[in-house]
């Protein structure tokens, strides 16, 4: 039985004063909170500032999260709350508000649509742009179709398995091979 | 790190471990930095190729959060760990005198003994005299050697230490008393060669007199201050 990379799990083992378990949490949320951050200021450098202290303030309180509510719901206010006193402490007022801090996910939309059309401070080079599709492409048929199925239209691997009429077990196997072969050409430029 | 070990760490970011697997590797990843740096390359591919976007600085969040984080510990950890060593401090200077003065009477008591184990002689109890009846400092006279070097090491550190218990440096004189007549008599450690009957009536090496437990002198000397 498939799990979810649960958030519970880590939360356990951080309690348990495991910090590479709380690295493992950053690692998986710090671009969806550095992008809410970035709906209440424009200069990447706070942002950056702001998310380091929400994932400092979590961490500090994680012994007191008793999991009434999701942990990334929990940051989620929890980046919010800094990002205001932030500006507060600034005395100016954040860019735009109109947020259902009670919706994450509705806030992960408008990130996502603030990062196609405002370029300013989100940059990916066009090098490693370029490397990945060339990876992309080099990559066999069969791990091309799993690994595009999984990252862009977000499969789980018991539907790519139906797509691609292979065994679950084979739809693993070739999402990590394509990975590998990616990391392998895209190595040099994300070192 | 292995292939296997990768494909399940590919699985694990996807949801896709089963659970037992999922709390072996969560348990690996939270104590290896190097396959958690795996994790990372796997996000950073999906991010890549969905083109998410991404902010100049954020590969150093990670780090510097952690940075913060090793800080913030240290931080945290500073008045417990003052707490713990003010409590130790004393305990293991007590610890230490209490070692040394073992050590001290099973060194002597092996000095005053004799060598044939007779068990009439065996009757000597040695103590530590209290500081009341008998204080004064500990001499090494002719018969120093018969203290080893590493005894009076030791009796050094005790009274290095003992000043932070608030002794002054003032070195607790261990002896060793041995019935004789009906009374306690102090024994010095040299009449270990000799008899018991000649015991009484000896002096200690350093020139001083053997003492009763009521402060006088075998010689019939007040010790007492």
């Amino acid at each position: 039985m498939a799990t979810e990379w649960s958030d519970a799990q880590l939360v356990r083992r951080v309690q348990k004063g495991e910090k590479g378990a709380f690295d493992l949490l950053v690692l998986k949320y710090q671009h969806k909170i550095v992008n809410l951050v970035m709906r209440y200021v424009r200069d990447p450098d706070q942002a950056l500032d702001i998310t380091q202290e929400a994932f400092l303030k979590a961490y500090r309180a994680l012994p007191r999260f008793r999991g009434d509510s999701a942990f990334y719901t929990w940051l989620y206010r929890i980046a919010v709350n800094t990002a205001k006193n932030y500006l507060a402490a600034q005395r100016r007022r954040p860019m735009d508000v109109e947020l259902d801090l009670q919706d994450p996910e509705q806030f992960d939309l408008h990130a996502k649509l603030r990062e196609t059309d405002t370029p300013e401070g989100v940059t990916m080079g066009r090098e490693l742009h370029e490397a990945v599709e060339r990876a992309i492409a080099a990559l066999p048929d069969d791990l091309r179709t799993a690994i595009v199925l999984r990252e862009l239209d977000g499969m789980s691997y018991e539907e790519i398995a139906q797509t691609m009429d292979c065994p679950v077990g084979t739809v693993r196997s070739r999402i990590f091979r394509a990975r590998d072969a990616i990391a392998k050409k895209i190595g040099h430029l994300v070192d | 790190m292995n292939d296997a070990l990768k494909t399940q760490i590919s699985a694990l970011i996807d949801g896709e471990l089963p659970e037992n697997e999922a709390e072996l590797l969560l348990r690996r990843l939270n104590q290896d930095a190097a396959m958690r740096e795996q994790v990372a390359t796997y996000l950073a591919i999906g991010r890549y190729i969905r083109r998410d976007a991404e902010l100049p600085g954020m590969d150093g969040l990670r780090g510097r959060i952690a940075n913060a984080l090793g800080e913030d510990v240290l931080v945290a950890e500073q008045p417990a760990v003052a707490a713990k060593s003010r409590f130790l401090k004393p305990t293991l200077g007590f610890a230490v005198a209490a070692s040394v003065a073992v050590l001290a009477v099973v060194g002597l008591r092996q000095s005053v003994l004799p060598e044939s184990g007779d068990s009439a002689s065996t009757s000597a109890v040695a103590s530590i005299e209290a500081a009341t009846a008998i204080t004064q400092p500990a001499a090494f006279g002719a018969d120093e050697e018969v203290v080893s070097e590493e005894l009076r090491q030791m009796y050094r550190r005790h009274s290095a230490s003992s000043a932070d218990f608030g002794g002054n440096g003032i070195i607790t004189r261990l002896v060793t008393l041995e019935l004789q007549d009906g009374e306690l008599v102090v024994v010095s450690p040299d009449k270990k060669q000799g008899s018991s009957a000649a015991a009484g009536s000896a002096n200690r090496p350093d020139g001083q007199p053997d003492l009763r437990l009521d402060g006088t002198s075998v010689d019939g000397e007040s010790q007492a201050d």
